[in-house]
């Protein structure tokens, strides 16, 4: 990797983590994932499977839930509170790009950092009811929440570079956050009550790749549950992409447009910003 | 239940001409099993060294048909090729055995390769006699694997039917094939690999009990086939695991429908059925549990339905059915309906079931809810118009709707209603949870270590990274 960016990251890195308030989340994450695959796998135990399918949905949820809030909140809080630090490190001989990359990766790893406890812990717990099986899912699990994480750090790098103001930032963050979280599902549910169900069997299928959440949950059940989770739907899914597999294919596609296309934007907006 | 009382009696006055055998035929390996047969008098033994024997048998004379193993060895599930059991090879080309003479008994025996054109309804064992009984007996290589064909009061007990897995399902036959016939029992077989484990076709009056029916399309199949009753059976990973089609008047207790997995996978499923009643079965981890389809006037009592994804999809002509006492545990989704739900009672003599995600309250304490239990959420309203609401199962914005519509019910959920939820799963010892208990998967304390040094790895990789001393503003 380019030396500059591994060297902003790393320093970008090391201020996250001596920030108390990103240890407390990485403890508390931790600490309600556990619980969520402690009461969910263990105790009520019926058949271990459909306990799986309800202990990863509740812990895309609340990775769903606290994470992108997490990051939104993180990136504001680390672009706007000493925006002297961004213009310093502009007057270094590096491009902007790269400081901006930099950064950004700096806080990706700060998030990823934050949530792989809370994400890896219950794989114990999963790995000791469910097995090998449970465990790959899992895995994959993990993978599409880190990458809900990423696109939300993208987009809240993009928010603090638009705004500039930190209150302003904040404020959109939580608007975005809310949207993405509860909003826009209940706009595309609320869909159903106006549009034919032609129309609504393109609308809510489609409607899915707008919402980097969704994507993510849709995916993790697609592979916790199998396609016939989703009854009728998840054979519609099938007839329209082909396969389980070129579905999520197709869904991962989705996310990592979301992870690249507001780092994209935001490079553009901070090679053309006067600071 | 007075049709199986009955059924039990005939069986009891029922003398077997197995008791008074004439005399024994021994049939060593090498000799022909027909040679004996022509030699047989009504009542003679013939006794099957073990061996490989080449022949499309006709018996035509009533015998006992026995391997050197009988019933009093019972089959070992777990054995895959037993030895001890003579194998009658039928070089797959028409019928291995054809039992003509009514009282005949085949015990002991592997009976393999029937001819394979469905067209032909060629079976491992074709019973065209009254009074039959095949017990102890391995099939394998089947199309069909017995096939009671217009004879009646046939016994299939003990029996292992094995399918072929190199045939898809559609070309495979079924496990044991009942047509045109009635008062059969059926005990204790297990089914493996076939197109429906038992296919009733105008067979009435039949008793199925204590079988095991597993990856198969149905494990029971009803067509047109009244006053049967099955119990303990249990009926794993099947498309599904009963499909009672056409039929009225069955009653089906203890039994065990579970992992019936996939688009078009049911727990039980009723088309056009009349007068069954449920008893204290198990359904689950299906993705549908209960699946009714113009059926009408059937109860369902005191089971147990649990971590299915759907408990219940009712569609149209569904009327007078009763849920009473049931357990509705776990399950993704309670309710599916395609019309509204007027007809169908929720509850009777003064109490309904138990919903796992019941959350009303009990102020007189006598047990039962004191507000009616919306079966239907406004989630699952929408998503019986609209399937692809489904995409958004569990999410906030679902959750949030399903909240809202609970503080401030101005939306009409509509008729499903139980009026008197019972607060407490409802304890029910007949329901054979014994069976199935526990689950299927094996945890893995390997990955378990994985996931746990994979972690802590993780974690401490990235504290490493980050630097003892910041120093801001440093240039690269």
């Amino acid at each position: 990797m380019n030396q500059n960016i591994w060297v902003i990251s790393r320093q970008e890195f090391t201020l996250n983590r001596r920030n108390r308030w990103v240890v407390s989340f990485a403890v508390l994450f931790a600490i309600l994932t556990l619980l969520i695959a402690w009461f969910g796998m263990i105790t009520s135990g019926y058949t271990g499977f459909q306990d799986f399918i309800r202990t990863s949905a509740s812990i895309i949820n609340l990775g769903g839930f606290l994470i992108p809030l997490f990051a939104l909140l993180l990136g504001v809080f680390s672009f706007l509170t000493n925006p002297e630090y961004l213009e310093l490190l502009t007057t270094q001989p590096v491009p902007r790009s790269q400081v901006l990359l930099g950064r950004y990766l700096g806080l990706v790893m700060t998030v990823l950092g934050a949530s792989i406890l809370g994400f890896g812990l219950p794989g114990i717990v999963i790995a000791l009811v469910i097995g090998v099986e449970g465990a790959l899912s899992y895995l994959l699990v993990i993978c599409y929440s880190f990458l809900l994480a990423i696109a939300f750090t993208g987009l809240s790098v993009l928010i603090s570079l638009l705004s500039g103001r930190r209150q302003i930032a904040l404020g959109i963050a939580l608007a975005v956050w809310i949207f993405y979280e509860l909003l826009y599902g209940i706009l595309i549910l609320g869909t159903t009550l106006y549009l034919s169900p032609a129309t609504l069997k393109v609308v809510l299928s489609l409607g899915l790749l707008g919402n980097p959440i969704d994507i993510a949950r849709v995916l993790s059940l697609l592979q916790v549950g199998g396609p016939h989770l989703f009854g009728p739907a998840g054979a519609t899914l099938i007839k329209m992409t082909g396969s389980s597999f070129l579905a999520s294919v197709i869904g991962l596609a989705g996310l990592l447009i979301w992870v690249v296309v507001p780092v994209l934007i935001s490079i553009r907006v901070f090679n053309k910003q006067d600071l | 239940m007075p049709i199986t009382a009955l059924l039990a009696l005939l069986l009891v006055n029922q003398t077997p001409s197995t008791d008074v055998p004439r005399a024994v035929h021994v049939v060593k390996a090498g000799q022909s099993i027909a040679l004996a047969l022509q030699k047989a008098a009504p009542g003679d033994t013939i006794r099957v060294t073990t061996g490989e024997y080449y022949e499309n048998l006709v018996i035509d004379v009533p015998v006992v048909l026995t391997g050197p193993v009988n019933r009093t060895v019972p089959v070992d599930p777990s054995d895959p090729s037993p030895h001890s059991r003579p194998i009658i090879r039928g070089g797959y080309e028409g019928n291995v055995i054809h039992i003509i003479a009514p009282g005949t008994v085949v015990d002991g025996l592997q009976v393999s390769e029937a001819g394979p054109q469905l067209t032909k309804d060629y079976a491992c064992i074709l019973v065209e006699a009254d009074s039959v009984k095949i017990r102890n007996c391995v099939i394998t290589e089947p199309l069909h694997g017995i096939y009671v064909k217009a004879g009646i009061h046939a016994v299939i007990e003990d029996n292992v039917i094995r399918g072929r897995l190199d045939l898809i399902e559609s070309d495979r036959g079924n496990g044991i094939h009942l047509w045109n016939t009635k008062r059969n029992f059926v005990l204790r077989n297990e089914i493996v690999d076939v197109r429906d484990g038992i296919y009733f076709s105008f067979a009435d009056s039949t008793l199925i009990e204590g079988n095991h029916i597993h990856q198969v399309r149905y494990g029971l199949h009803y067509m047109y086939s009244n006053y049967n009753s099955f119990r303990d059976n249990l009926f794993e990973r099947n498309v599904a695991g009963a499909a009672l089609m056409y039929s009225h008047d069955i009653e089906f207790t203890r039994n065990t429908f579970a992992r019936c997995r996939g688009f078009r996978a049911y727990g039980i499923l009723y088309q056009s059925m009349d007068h069954v009643t449920a008893r204290d079965n198990l359904v689950l981890d299906n993705s549908r549990g209960i699946f009714m389809n113009n059926a009408g006037n059937n109860l369902i009592e005191g089971n147990d339905v649990v971590d299915n994804d759907l408990a219940i999809q009712l569609n149209g002509g569904c009327d007078g059915n009763i849920f009473v006492g049931n357990n509705f545990i776990n399950n993704l989704s309670s309710l599916l309906l395609d019309v509204s739900d007027r007809e169908t009672a929720w509850s009777d003599r003064g109490r309904g079931n138990y919903w796992s995600d019941y959350d009303g309250y009990d102020l007189d304490r006598d047990g039962i809810g004191d507000i009616p239990y919306s079966i239907q959420n406004v989630f699952q309203i929408l998503e019986s118009r609209v399937p692809e609401v489904r995409f958004y199962l569990l999410s906030p914005a679902a959750r949030i709707l399903e909240l809202a519509e609970k503080s401030l019910p101005i939306l009409n959920l509509g008729d499903a209603r139980d009026p008197l939820p019972v607060m407490r799963p409802i304890v029910n010892n007949e329901v054979p949870w014994q069976m199935v208990a526990g689950s299927n998967a094996q945890g893995s304390v390997i990955w378990a270590t994985v996931y746990l040094i994979l972690t802590i790895a993780l974690f401490a990789l990235l504290m490493f990274w980050s630097r003892r001393q910041v120093s801001v503003g440093s240039a690269p």
